[in-house]
């Protein structure tokens, strides 16, 4: 008959039109990541000071297998070390996450904020100032 | 070899000699065994233990870097014993040793991260046992300008107190007894650390005790490439490596392995900074103007074609490369076809150079001076002319004990603190103290000549002069920048002469390259490969030939005029002619040149220097960046004038790179006495500090933060008589006067006041006027 597959194709499409979507509603809404999901990085600090935890040690910019971190040090008046700078290139991360896991002091993690397209290849560079203040989409 | 015996060491047997250590032995055949305090640059400590090796038929273990091999001994280098007692040594370097790998600079390199590594060790029953209460509170950060000292990070190996002693000869650290109750290394006299700031004691810590505050969390040592290269500050060509990262150099080292052993000075160690951008001329001038490199060259071509040959001078800095200078000769000779051609080396070496002896070996390896049983060092402040030269007379006199020391100078030095013979003369009296050491020489050991001096000089000198078997005889550059040198080379000829066979000459220079400058021929008297030629034009005459109008252009290749003239006659030739100067640095001369063409500085040029040995060094280019070499500026310079410089001879040259200089001199000179007249009032000298090579190289760290200012050194009872304090100023006059900080020092003789040269806006020439370093000298005290 004519129009018998049109008729066919119509009935699906109308059928959906009145059950639940299943796919996520992106960016109404968001995917609830796993606990461990590997996404943009922070720098941590210590509760009580606020200071940056990151000493410098320099074994993430070491281990990393792309070589997107770079930190600048300083020293402070008591010869303690932190990093004065500390940038993370994400247009060549993998989120690999070995830098996280090799950090001695708990300085660096990882987080759930995936929203990372930017029109410029210089804006993937995140600072200091940036990685300190990611929230987590979670809270 | 009567001395041979044969040992084992783990049941396989080796030959050796009985004059070794075990230590020895075992790492000349590749078999490891650690060593912390032990070092090649100074031997055994014996302060660690952690070598300690099993010996059959011993009870306990023994130190293998200070137990000599006997004949059929059988060592076990690595046994559970052994293992067991090193281990325990390493629970107490570990106790309380603060956890800081991930911050400390020596992490990486850090014996002491090493030893736990290779032992295993991941607890320690030491510090489980101790008391916490009981640890000791070495909060102690020294911060010691250059250096930094972090007790807490200290095993107490002794590397430090024995290298600054024994192969710095400045002897400052010791283990000191503190209130808690156990040693720290600190300064012998308790004040903030005052010495040469050379780092040696930073380049032998195992640990991060001793670190460089230039270098302070710079960089981890796994991100830096090591580039090997030849330092530019003085003759002696010292190897060293250019720690680079994100192309800037951020420290200095060097190895074991190194015809310096991994010594450096102040100057190498630290002063790399100089090549920072900062103190570079950036762009090209003209007239003080900028302009572009096509224009500055097409300007120096102009300037060129408008002056007769003859009116054309050239001067080269004697710092550039071998290439360069090679360059800068083919140029000057065949295309603007002028004699007109001197170096700065002219001033000191090119003047005994010229009137060697002949059979007298020229140039001999620094280390071979451990073949001489005497030293005599003339002339200079050896020490702060070419601490290289120091360091080898230290190991001879102090380390292994087997030369003595003669010094022939107008005060005490340093070396003079290793136990010298000392001969003394008054600045001024230098040719008159050599015809008589000659005169006193010759009569000992039998020769007849007519040379006599009127000075007394002390038997036992001679005698161990004329018994000596080999004599290494140390020529200083400030004797030979007299203004009657060439009468003192004349003089230290027939010494030389003399002494025939048995001399291993050392003439010290400040210039990096001005050995270079006998084999390139730039030096008047000298052609290619050190090669003689008649003399045809001395720098000595530049400012007068510019004043009467007979040199219109002057050409100058790294040639600061402010480093050899007054700041008269260097503003005379700055004005008086039209000068075209190729450098890197910011000096004085870049200026007020008419044209000035910046050219890629030591660090970004490839190329050779050669130094006091006459051995060719290579110099490497570790860092990038948009300036050409002088030798491709002088190649286009030569181009637009209209010769094509034949590069191909060049690069025969230099893969020639060795000398055909002899010496000619067969017959004794004939010296005329010649002196310098002072005043009534007191004897200037002017001097070389060990901080400072060119004046550029107060543009660096390292030298700047070591000593920022000059000092006039004065005696004791000059100072009183004239109102003087220690650290007080005193206006010093000569022809003109400068403005100094004061040092009351004993060694002074009384009468005589020193000047160091080259301190950026000091200039010691405008007190003695140029070429010269002596003057009469009068000291005001200061506002
Ligand atoms: S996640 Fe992996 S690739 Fe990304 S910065 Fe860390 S180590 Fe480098
Ligand atoms: S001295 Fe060595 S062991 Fe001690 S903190 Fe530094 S790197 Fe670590
Ligand atoms: S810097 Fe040199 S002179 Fe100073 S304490 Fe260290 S080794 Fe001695
Ligand atoms: S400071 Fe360094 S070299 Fe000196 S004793 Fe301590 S660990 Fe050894
Ligand atoms: S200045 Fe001379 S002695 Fe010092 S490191 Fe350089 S070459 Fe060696
Ligand atoms: S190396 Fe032998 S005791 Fe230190």
């Amino acid at each position: 008959m004519l129009f018998n597959d049109l008729r066919k194709g119509l009935a699906v499409t109308i059928k959906y039109l009145f059950t639940h979507p299943v796919t996520c509603q992106y960016p109404d809404e968001r995917l609830d990541l796993p606990h461990r999901a590997r996404w943009l990085h922070k720098l941590e600090t210590y509760e009580d000071s606020g200071k940056i935890k990151c000493i410098d040690c320099g074994l993430c910019e070491r281990i990393c297998p792309s070589k997107c971190i770079k930190i600048t040090p300083k020293e402070n008046e008591d010869h303690t070390k932190n990093a004065a700078e500390y940038d993370i290139d994400l247009g060549r991360c993998l989120f690999c996450g070995l830098c996280v896991e090799v950090c001695p002091e708990l300085a660096l993690s990882m987080t759930d904020v995936y929203e990372l397209a930017e029109y410029d290849r210089e804006r993937f560079v995140y600072t200091k100032e940036q990685l300190l203040n990611v929230k987590t989409k979670k809270g | 070899m009567a001395d041979a015996v044969k040992i084992k060491i783990n049941g396989k047997e080796y030959e050796a000699e009985k004059s070794e250590s075990i230590l020895q032995v075992a790492r000349r055949n590749g078999v490891y065994i650690p060593a912390i305090c032990y070092s090649d640059r100074f031997g055994a400590i014996g302060a660690c233990r952690i070598c300690a090796v099993e010996i059959v038929g011993m009870k306990k273990p023994m130190l293998s870097c200070a137990m000599k091999v006997k004949d059929g001994m059988e060592i076990f280098t690595d046994s559970e014993k052994v293992q067991e007692f090193r281990k325990k040594i390493v629970y107490e370097w570990d106790k309380f040793h603060p956890l800081q790998c991930g911050v400390c600079d020596k992490s990486g390199e850090c014996d002491l991260q090493d030893i736990n590594y290779e032992l295993n060790i991941t607890e320690n029953p030491s510090e489980e046992a101790a008391d916490p209460l009981t640890v000791p509170d070495r909060s102690i950060h020294y911060e010691w300008r250059i250096i930094h000292h972090d007790a807490n990070l200290c095993i107490q190996c002794r590397r430090c107190v024995t290298i600054c002693d024994r192969v710095v000869n400045f002897g400052i650290l010791a283990l000191v007894k503190k209130d808690w109750g156990g040693r720290e290394i600190d300064t012998k006299d308790g004040k903030p650390l005052e010495c040469e700031f050379c780092g040696q004691c930073v380049s032998i810590c195992p640990t991060g005790a001793m670190s460089s505050k230039l270098f302070k969390y710079k960089a981890r040592p796994w991100e830096l490439a090591k580039v090997r290269t030849t330092c530019q500050f003085c003759a002696s060509g010292c190897q060293m490596d250019l720690n680079i990262k994100d192309n800037a150099i951020l420290r200095v080292t060097s190895e074991d392995n190194t015809p310096n052993r991994a010594n450096l000075c102040n100057l190498g160690r630290f002063n790399y900074s100089v090549v920072s951008r900062k103190n570079l001329i950036e762009h090209p001038t003209s007239n003080g103007k900028k302009v572009s490199l096509e224009k500055a060259i097409k300007e120096a071509v102009d300037i060129l074609k408008s002056c007769k040959s003859d009116e054309i001078a050239a001067i080269s800095g004697a710092r550039e490369t071998v290439e360069e200078q090679l360059t800068l000769k083919l140029f000057v000779e065949n295309a603007l076809s002028s004699k007109n051609l001197d170096s700065f080396a002219s001033t000191h070496i090119g003047k005994l150079y010229r009137v060697l002896p002949e059979g007298i070996e020229p140039f001999n390896a620094v280390s071979d001076m451990e073949e001489c049983d005497v030293i005599f060092a003339f002339g200079g402040d050896v020490a702060n002319e070419m601490p290289r030269l120091d360091w080898q007379i230290t190991r001879n006199v102090k380390l292994l004990k087997q030369s003595k020391l003669i010094t022939a100078y107008w005060r005490d030095a340093k070396i003079d603190t290793l136990g010298s013979v000392a001969l003394r003369y008054m600045p001024g009296e230098e040719v008159e103290f050599l015809n008589s050491l000659f005169g006193a020489l010759a009569n000992s050991l039998g020769v007849k000549s007519s040379v006599k001096g009127s000075l007394e000089i002390p038997e036992d000198g001679v005698k161990l002069l004329s018994e000596a078997k080999k004599v290494a005889l140390i020529v200083g550059e400030e004797a030979l920048e007299r203004p009657y040198g060439e009468e003192v080379a004349k003089a230290l000829a027939n010494i030389l002469m003399l002494l025939g066979e048995k001399v291993k000459l050392y003439a010290s220079s400040k210039y990096n390259n001005s050995y270079g400058v006998l084999f390139s021929g730039v030096a008047d008297g000298f052609d290619t490969f050190g090669r003689r030629k008649e003399q045809s034009f001395s720098l000595y005459e530049l400012p007068n030939l510019v004043k009467e109008g007979k040199v219109k252009s002057v050409l100058l290749l790294n040639a600061d005029l402010f480093t050899v003239y007054s700041d008269e006659d260097a503003r005379a030739i700055l004005d008086g002619a039209s000068v075209i100067y190729i450098d890197s640095y910011l000096t004085q001369t870049a200026e007020h040149a008419r044209v000035v063409i910046p050219s890629a500085p030591f660090s970004m040029v490839n190329g050779h220097y050669v130094n006091i040995e006459g051995r060719f060094n290579s110099v490497a280019k570790a860092l990038e960046g948009d300036f050409k070499p002088a030798s491709e500026i002088l190649l286009e310079i030569s181009n637009q004038y209209g010769y094509s410089i034949p590069t191909g001879v060049i690069k025969d040259a230099i893969s020639k790179a060795s000398f055909e200089l002899e010496g000619v001199n067969k017959e004794f000179n004939n010296v005329e006495s010649k002196g310098f007249e002072f005043g009534d009032g007191l004897k200037g000298v002017l001097v070389y500090s060990k901080f400072r090579s060119g004046i550029f190289s107060s543009f660096g760290d390292g030298a700047s933060i070591a000593m920022n200012e000059p000092v006039v050194e004065v005696n004791p009872e000059d100072a009183e008589e004239n109102g003087l304090e220690n650290g007080g100023y005193a206006t010093v006059e000569g022809l003109s006067a400068l403005k100094l900080k004061v040092k009351v020092d004993e060694k002074m003789p009384k009468g005589v006041i020193s000047v160091p040269l080259w301190f950026y806006g000091y200039n010691g020439y405008n007190l003695s006027g140029s070429l010269n370093n002596l003057f009469s000298a009068k000291l005001l005290k200061g506002e």
